[in-house]
């Protein structure tokens, strides 16, 4: 019987812990109380002391820097040997790019099953009941997984960053990593930066987005106007971003980027499940749609039934004035 | 002459994910969805690797293009689109003794890739379905070959391989060599159409069905991963609709609406 609920901590943006890792360190905390667990921690050498001041009873430590460049064989080493050595009922993962590359490759290194995507968990014993969105959203499924370590991801936003206690003593493990583990397989021959000088999809607060039936690039252009008076960041449904009006990275819904802000305004968006799955936790939804049956609608908190051509304008227009008088 | 390059793409059959949400039928009971009156279609994201692994097949006349599809009740119309567009043979297997899940599905496709022959695989990154992006990965795993996610463009050069793979801040270019796995994902753009003649051609290309006798698999590991519960999401809100004499009022009393309410804040 495992003892462990182990979370790997990646390293985020400013070489600092990402996160959304902090976030499902402070769900791990939740959920092994009532597991009777407790909870250890996986992370590259540069963070661990950070990750000690968030409250793990242990960190188990890569033996060098975490390598940079595209290593995935590298980590799934590294946690393979973690997780052998702390026999964790359950791996826990942020559902991020490092995040869904390396369980996979974990669960087939260890034998097991995996569960991507949680939007909601909970435990009953020591099984841990993930929920999740399936079928483009059409659905939501709750799986649970009968082989150990149970292996999952998780959405952001599901756990709360624990208070960092500084000064705080953990114990440490330095990790070996077995003959091979170490070797790359991939050059990084280079790397494109293609971000935009907008705000970051999933970290803005409000949100902006566009559908098919803003008919072309020039609706963004609107849209971007919009954006930038009530400081939003611009998305898009799928089919602007099929039609190359905008980049594919800024697409919100299960193929894109599934955001969680403050304000979704919807602008021409019809509300098809893949992108309701997307963006349905946003706390306030505006609906802005020329078909008053639209499905979005139905899940908005606010709508505007009309040509988003005409109503944008006169958004745009009343927002600078009331701004203006502050 | 030059040597052969064997690639495999693994296509999976799923409902239609761009059909309307009022066409499915959640069924709780049995935890089944079915959608009705809308064909199934190749997974998005394996449509994308197949896209990929055509144009890998047009730019070297070496290649030798194969799909390979596990799953139940396979629609052998739906999938033979993938002969249509460019692959060579069609490998479709099915065996109502198993229910896979995902490393279930792993082992097997590995099991048939032994057979078959590969030196590139390409799987999508996801599938459309159960979104879980488990198999592709575990698969390379499996078969002890390296892999990278998340694909947009695949270039060969005799056994090099440049892979363009997408990350949040734009793409990284990896060089490694055959053989490997290449995950795929959308932003490697949409699969062609095929034209009507490749649709005839399709017909006379090889079609394999297999059942697991047919693979040399040894012994299948268990499921571990159970559906315990599929139901409708909840997503239902109450909607204030705002009214106006004209659209250009409706946009300034939504404006007006919103800032009252404190959903748009100016001051920051």
């Amino acid at each position: 019987m495992g003892k462990y609920l182990l979370v790997f901590c990646e390293i985020g943006d400013r070489g600092a812990v990402a996160p959304a890792s902090l976030e499902v360190l402070g769900l791990a905390r939740e959920l092994s109380g009532p597991m009777k667990l407790e909870v250890a921690a996986a992370a590259p050498r540069e963070i661990s002391g950070e990750v000690a001041e968030c409250g793990p009873s242990c960190i188990y430590i890569a033996p060098s820097s975490a390598p940079t460049g595209y290593f995935p064989e590298w980590y799934a080493s590294f946690l393979g040997e973690a997780a052998r050595l702390t026999e964790p009922e359950a791996v826990l993962f942020a559902h991020t790019p490092l995040g869904q590359d390396l369980a996979p490759r974990l669960a087939q290194k260890l034998g097991t099953g995996l569960v991507t995507d949680a939007a909601g968990i909970r435990a009953e014993g020591k099984k841990l009941l993930v929920t999740k969105a399936v079928y483009g959203g059409v659905a939501l499924a709750t799986y649970s997984l009968n082989s150990t370590p149970q292996i999952i991801t998780l959405r952001s936003r599901l756990g709360k960053i624990p208070p960092k206690e500084p000064g705080r003593s953990t114990e440490t493990v330095e990790v070996k990593l077995p003959e091979g583990g170490g070797k790359p397989h991939w050059e990084l021959v280079n790397r494109i930066e293609e971000k935009s000088a907008e705000i970051k999809l999933e970290e803005a607060q409000v949100v902006v987005s566009g559908g098919r039936g803003l008919g072309g690039p020039e609706g963004f252009e609107l849209l971007r106007e919009l954006a930038g008076l009530i400081g939003a960041a611009v998305g898009a449904s799928r089919p602007p971003c099929d039609s190359g009006w905008i980049p594919s990275s800024q697409q919100v819904g299960i193929t894109g980027k599934v955001i969680s802000p403050q304000v979704y305004i919807a602008v021409a968006i019809s509300g098809a499940s893949q992108h309701l799955s997307g963006m349905g936790d946003a706390k306030k939804i505006v609906a802005i749609n020329k078909d008053p049956d639209a499905n979005i609608f139905k899940t908005a908190d606010y709508g505007a039934v009309g040509d988003c051509r005409q109503i944008l304008p006169a958004m745009i227009e009343t927002l600078e004035k009331i701004k203006s008088e502050l | 002459m030059s040597e052969t390059i064997r690639i495999l793409v693994c296509i999976k059959q799923v409902p239609d994910p761009e059909a309307p949400a009022s066409s499915f039928r959640i069924h709780s009971e049995t935890k089944t969805i079915t959608a009705e009156g809308v064909p199934p279609v190749i997974n998005p994201y394996d449509e994308s690797a197949l896209e990929l692994a055509v144009r890998l097949k047009e730019a070297n006349p070496d290649v030798r293009l194969s799909a390979v599809a596990f799953g139940a009740k396979l629609a052998r119309a739906v999938l033979m689109k993938s002969l249509a567009v460019g692959a060579d043979e069609l490998y479709l297997i099915e065996d109502p003794s198993v229910e896979a899940d995902g490393m279930i599905t792993a082992h097997i496709l590995a099991a048939a890739a032994r057979k078959i022959g590969f030196d590139l695989i390409l799987a999508g990154r996801q599938a459309a379905d159960t979104n879980a992006g488990g198999v592709g990965l575990a698969l390379a795993g499996l078969l002890d070959i390296p892999a990278v996610s998340w694909a947009r463009k695949i270039e060969l050069e005799e056994k090099l391989l440049r892979v363009e793979r997408v990350v949040p801040e734009g793409c990284e270019i990896l060089a490694g060599t055959l053989p490997a796995l290449v995950t795929v994902s959308h932003e490697a753009g949409a699969l062609r159409m095929p034209n009507i003649i490749n649709v005839r051609k399709a017909k006379t290309k090889p079609t394999h069905s297999w059942t697991l006798a047919d693979l040399e698999i040894g012994k299948l590991p268990g499921r571990s991963v159970e559906l315990t519960r599929l139901e409708a999401p909840k997503r239902e809100r109450h909607c204030q609709v705002i009214e106006g004499e004209s659209p250009a009022e409706t946009g300034a009393g939504l404006s007006r609406k919103l800032v009252q309410d404190g959903v748009l804040n100016l001051r920051s």
